[in-house]
């Protein structure tokens, strides 16, 4: 929690909180060690590592917020839309979720964002066109077993439109449990752009995205390990940092939602 | 009501498939570019003439109607034939059949590297609930996950390959060779199945039996191991099985980085080739093999577990 | 003895009709000429060869020559192999099916479908290696070179052993095996755990972190190649603003190429400032006729004025590090360029360059054979038979004086011309930017022995090698 915050925080000062621009180089003093101007010393083309990380905060946790959002939204529709009418519609959208789902998710996404061309655009449409599948079985799940709880069936009694027992039953039952999710799948998104950053395909230069900047530390492995060692380190805490939140909220949820969810997630 | 389900599990599988290879023949059928103009063009890197593209695509049938290639194609696939690759000019079937038994190894044996870390972390985790050794038995598990893969390839080479001399760095070719690799993928998927397993385990022993059992004066690990544990690791089959997908996935970044002649790697190529008959008939034969799985891992769920007389379809079950 | 490489197939050049020629070069197989390190022509299989006007080269084969399995090489065999490569390749030979006429056992006259008086310069390329008719080339190909093959398994490994028939000193070592690993990093801790011998492409971090390793050793080949700045010079808009020479210009005199090789590129004997597309090797003493735009950053910013401009940079992804990327955007930044990179995958790349849909190009050509105007004449020259060029082609002066190059009947007037052309090319017209030389690096334990680096990594030689105990 504490860790998602303070990333969080960071993100948004990230202007005020860098001591310098983020893509100022100046290439003869590259590899810098730590110092009192460069608090983590600079990169292979004399930038500082700092700000450069600070500035990486914006954009990675940008990227995944955006596609977090686009992921729990058609994840959500598609999911209640399924769970809630049943009968044919739920059986055509499940087929299409299991399809996606039997198709290896790194790949797809990576044949997604190569036609779609560059950007950080494609990037997020190419995660959010697979990622959603996950959310999508299991808020089916849960939107199925709330429509047989009794307080539903009173409301649908009393003459309530589907619409209105959807938004006022349905969505807030699923919400704790979605939040939960969309928490242990953040940490999964920073790792898969960081993998597709590896693969060729990521945030395009200067922007000091933590997948690329880790990419870009590769070739320094041996010579100058703290050009891999510091984003590695960040974006390893972030993702501790998501999943360590959501598993807390994920104790905090009422305990049958919490075993469905564990048994629902792939 | 026994042969009915599996009636609609199978079913649900045979649609499961069409729809997947619908997905893929689209793939490739749908992408910009003529594949015949490419093929020429990837033979011998220079601007073909009309009249050669035009020849080309009468031979391959492109010129026939959409609906009518796809039947074909999936026909041909059905039968085991996916076509020629533009790339390296060699059936695809060929190409699939060479790489695919090496991820299948990396795949499993991660697999089981993930189970037997998970499993004991998760058993750990839930005798001690919410205590000390619960915390750190799960910030050990998210270790793993937590980190991009090729670093924890680069750490486990540095110190196990170069520092200790245990295992070689990169290749195939010995057992010794996949430890590495399998370890890296293992670890990964190490904090999600102790996660859901540590929640199954503590459900179980809400159970009756596991109460009786404890009043019997069994202590709480002995409990954990000899009743809870048969019982959570079921469900954990089906999972293990989705998980499945994900590995594959992972696995073309960790045969880049250790060298692994696996599928996954030579898919990342065909991808930023657009070699679309291998891409077509890569996701058809992965998605073929994680159906088939998925049934399977059905089917033993059940003769495992007499309670389960659920029909579920295919995949809802996880 | 095992060496490790990158990788067996590169994307974008098909074909395993070509395993174990190109894009590695095992040592199974010979050209009928081979390249010397200084870039020149020198016989292989054939001993000597003359040309014959209007338009024939006339080669004469040595007659104690057999293919690794005993069959014996003649002019049919080496007709054979031409006749295939006619239908496979693209490099300005103008080969054709009906080029190669065979004379006798010992003759072949090869006659190109346009005058071609480089063809002799560009049969060197190991992808113009002769192949038993008899063998499959995808599969097992059987060559007369120092070594035979045994084994391949793709993106694993390839296996030759010595052949023992071979014409010429026999192969030094008995069995070597190439290794392909696509990773550097793990390249390098794969030689430092002595899993593998030696290891090819060594980046300039490895190379110093290898250098201080006791028993290990760092070998850097003269330069082989160029990062290359190509320019769009017939873009439709938006990618028209350097159809203007000025603008141009400006572009070339924003870049600092002297921080670019020693700072970014690491200098020492990795990186060279160079002025020449080509390594200035191949153009003899000519490559002083090319001077390069000196930097000038002030000019550059009084030709863009006040108003910012936008362009948009791809990369070849295989060749090109993100390092060299960034310095050029930020170079360009300061000047008054705001320039788009756009990170692309192999054929969307190749889309881009196809259909002109950039502004400035980087890529790292490498000179793999004899011809100093082969470059020119693929990427610039108006009647190059690439797609790209409908995009880069430079002045119908700078044609002249390719076709010049092109046509000269000595090696030394070619390679005056081609420095004419280059000059043309590079300080008059400003039609791409030669940003740095490049060397290639190999690393290797010290018992490895009798390695003598080649400045194509295409022709480097294995078969004087051999493994101290």
């Amino acid at each position: 929690m504490l860790i998602v915050a303070s990333v969080c925080i960071v993100a948004l000062l990230a202007p005020w909180l860098a001591p310098y621009d983020p893509s100022h180089m100046e290439p003869a003093r590259g590899f810098a060690g730590r110092s009192a101007d460069h608090w983590l010393g600079t990169d292979n083309l004399g930038r500082d590592l700092l700000s450069r990380l600070v500035y990486g905060a914006r954009w990675s946790l940008g990227l995944v917020l955006v596609a977090t959002i686009l992921i729990t939204t058609a994840g959500v529709a598609v999911g209640v839309a399924a769970g809630y009418c049943g009968g044919l519609l739920d059986d055509v959208l499940m087929r299409l979720v299991d399809t996606i789902l039997s198709v290896p998710s790194l790949l797809l996404g990576l044949a997604i964002v190569g036609t779609l061309g560059p950007g950080l655009g494609s990037l997020v449409i190419g995660l959010a066109s697979i990622w959603w599948v996950s959310y999508a079985r299991v808020v089916r799940g849960l939107v199925l077993s709330l429509r047989e709880r009794p307080y539903v069936d009173a409301a649908r009694a009393l003459g309530a439109s589907n619409a209105r027992i959807v938004y006022r039953y349905i969505l807030p039952g699923i919400l704790p449990a979605v939040t939960v999710l969309a928490s242990l799948e953040m940490g999964e998104l920073v790792l898969a752009i960081s993998g597709l950053s590896f693969l060729g395909l990521g945030a395009q230069p200067p922007t000091p995205e933590w997948g690329a900047m880790l990419n870009d530390g590769r070739t320094f492995f041996f010579t100058a390990p703290q050009l891999l060692l510091y984003p590695g380190v960040i974006i390893c805490l972030t993702v501790m940092g998501f999943n360590l939140l959501g598993d807390g909220l994920r104790d905090a949820l009422d305990p049958t939602d919490a075993a469905r969810l564990d048994g629902l997630r792939s | 009501m026994e042969s009915g389900w599996l009636a609609r599990r199978v079913g649900g599988a045979a649609v499961v498939w069409l729809l997947v290879s619908m997905l893929s023949f689209s793939l490739g059928a749908l992408a910009p570019g003529d594949p015949a103009q490419l093929m020429l063009l990837r033979r011998t890197g220079d601007q073909p003439s009309e009249v050669d593209v035009q020849r080309l695509r009468h031979e391959l049938g492109l010129d026939r109607p959409f609906v009518e290639r796809y039947a074909r194609w999936a026909g041909a696939a059905a039968r085991g034939d996916f076509g020629t690759s533009y790339r390296t000019g060699q059936p695809v079937v060929g190409e699939l059949r060479a790489r695919f038994p090496a991820t299948l190894a990396l795949a499993l044996t991660g697999l089981i590297v993930g189970l037997v870390i998970a499993i004991p972390l998760a058993m750990v985790s839930a005798a001690a609930r919410d205590g000390a050794l619960d915390h750190g038995a799960r910030i050990v598990a998210l270790a793993g996950v937590s980190l991009p893969s090729y670093l924890l390839g680069y750490v486990l080479m540095l110190v196990l390959a170069v520092g200790f001399g245990l295992f070689p760095v990169s290749g195939s070719g010995s057992v010794r060779h996949i430890v590495l690799p399998a370890l890296t993928l293992g670890l990964g998927s190490a904090a999600n199945v102790t996660r859901m397993l540590r929640a199954t385990l503590l459900d179980e022993m809400g159970e009756d039996y596991v109460r009786t059992a404890r009043a019997k004066g069994l202590s709480g690990f002995a409990v954990l191991s000899r009743h809870a544990l048969r019982n959570a690791l079921n469900p954990m089959v089906t999972v293990s099985a989705l998980r499945f997908g994900r590995l594959l996935g992972e696995a073309a970044i960790i045969e880049t980085v250790f060298a692994w002649p696996g599928i996954g790697r030579w898919m990342v190529e065909s991808i930023y080739d657009r070699d679309y008959p291998a891409i077509q008939g890569f996701v058809l034969y992965i998605a073929t093999v994680f159906i088939v799985i998925n049934v399977a891992v059905d089917l033993a769920y059940r003769a495992l577990d007499p309670r389960v007389r659920l029909g579920a379809p295919v995949g809802t079950r996880a | 003895m095992v060496v490790a490489y990158g990788a067996d197939e590169f994307p974008l050049t098909l074909n395993r009709e070509r395993l174990g020629r190109y894009p590695l070069n095992a040592g199974i197989c010979e050209p009928l000429v081979r390249l010397t390190d200084d870039f020149v022509v020198a016989p292989a299989l054939a001993t000597r060869w003359e040309y014959r006007a209007p338009n024939t080269y006339r080669f004469f084969f040595r007659n104690d020559v057999a293919f690794s399995d005993g069959t014996r090489f003649d002019a049919r065999a080496a007709a054979h192999t031409f006749a295939e490569a006619a239908g496979t390749r693209n490099d300005y030979s103008f080969l054709s099916d009906s080029s190669v006429r065979i004379v006798d056992d010992t003759t072949l006259d090869i006659r190109p479908a346009r005058e071609n008086r480089r063809l002799i310069d560009q049969l060197v390329h190991p992808t113009y290696s002769l192949v038993s008719p008899r063998s499959d080339p995808a599969r097992r190909p059987v060559c007369t070179g120092a070594f035979r093959m045994t084994a391949y398994i793709a993106h694993d490994h390839l296996t030759v052993v010595r052949n023992e028939a071979f014409r010429g000193a026999r192969a030094r070592l008995d069995t070597l095996v190439f290794r392909f690993i696509p990773d550097e990093t793990t390249r390098t801790l794969a030689l430092r755990s002595g899993e593998v011998d030696a290891i090819v492409d060594v980046g300039r971090s490895n190379a110093s972190a290898l250098e201080r390793v006791p028993g290990l050793r760092v070998v850097t080949a003269p330069p082989g190649a160029v990062i290359v700045m190509y320019m769009n010079l017939h873009g439709a808009n938006p990618f028209h603003q350097l159809r203007d020479a000025a603008i141009r210009r400006a572009v070339a005199q924003a870049i600092d190429r002297r921080t670019l090789v020693q700072d970014v590129l690491g200098g020492g004997g990795r990186a060279a400032l160079i002025s020449t597309v080509n390594p200035p090797r191949v153009l003899g003493t000519y490559g002083t006729l090319v001077h390069g735009v000196p930097h000038d950053p002030d000019a550059a910013e009084r030709t863009v004025g006040t108003r910012r401009r936008g362009l948009r940079l791809i990369a070849n992804p295989s060749s090109i590090d993100r390092a060299v990327v960034e310095y050029v955007q930020a170079q360009l930044a300061r000047v008054g360029f705001d320039v788009q990179v756009e990170q692309l995958d192999a054929a969307a790349y190749e889309g881009r360059l196809n259909s002109g849909a950039f502004d400035l190009d980087l890529e790292l050509p490498n000179q793999n054979d004899a011809n100093p105007a082969f470059l020119l004449a693929l990427r610039w020259y108006s009647k190059s038979n690439t797609r790209s060029v409908a995009f880069t082609h430079a002045s119908p002066r700078f044609d002249t004086l390719v076709e010049r190059a092109l046509g000269a009947t000595t090696e030394d007037d070619a390679r005056r011309a081609a420095a004419e052309a280059m000059h043309q090319l590079v300080d008059v017209e400003v039609g791409a930017v030669p940003l740095a030389g490049i060397s290639r690096s190999y690393a290797m334990t010290d018992r490895v022995r009798g390695f003598v680096p080649h400045p194509s990594r295409l022709h480097q030689d294995w078969s004087t090698v051999w493994m101290a105990p």
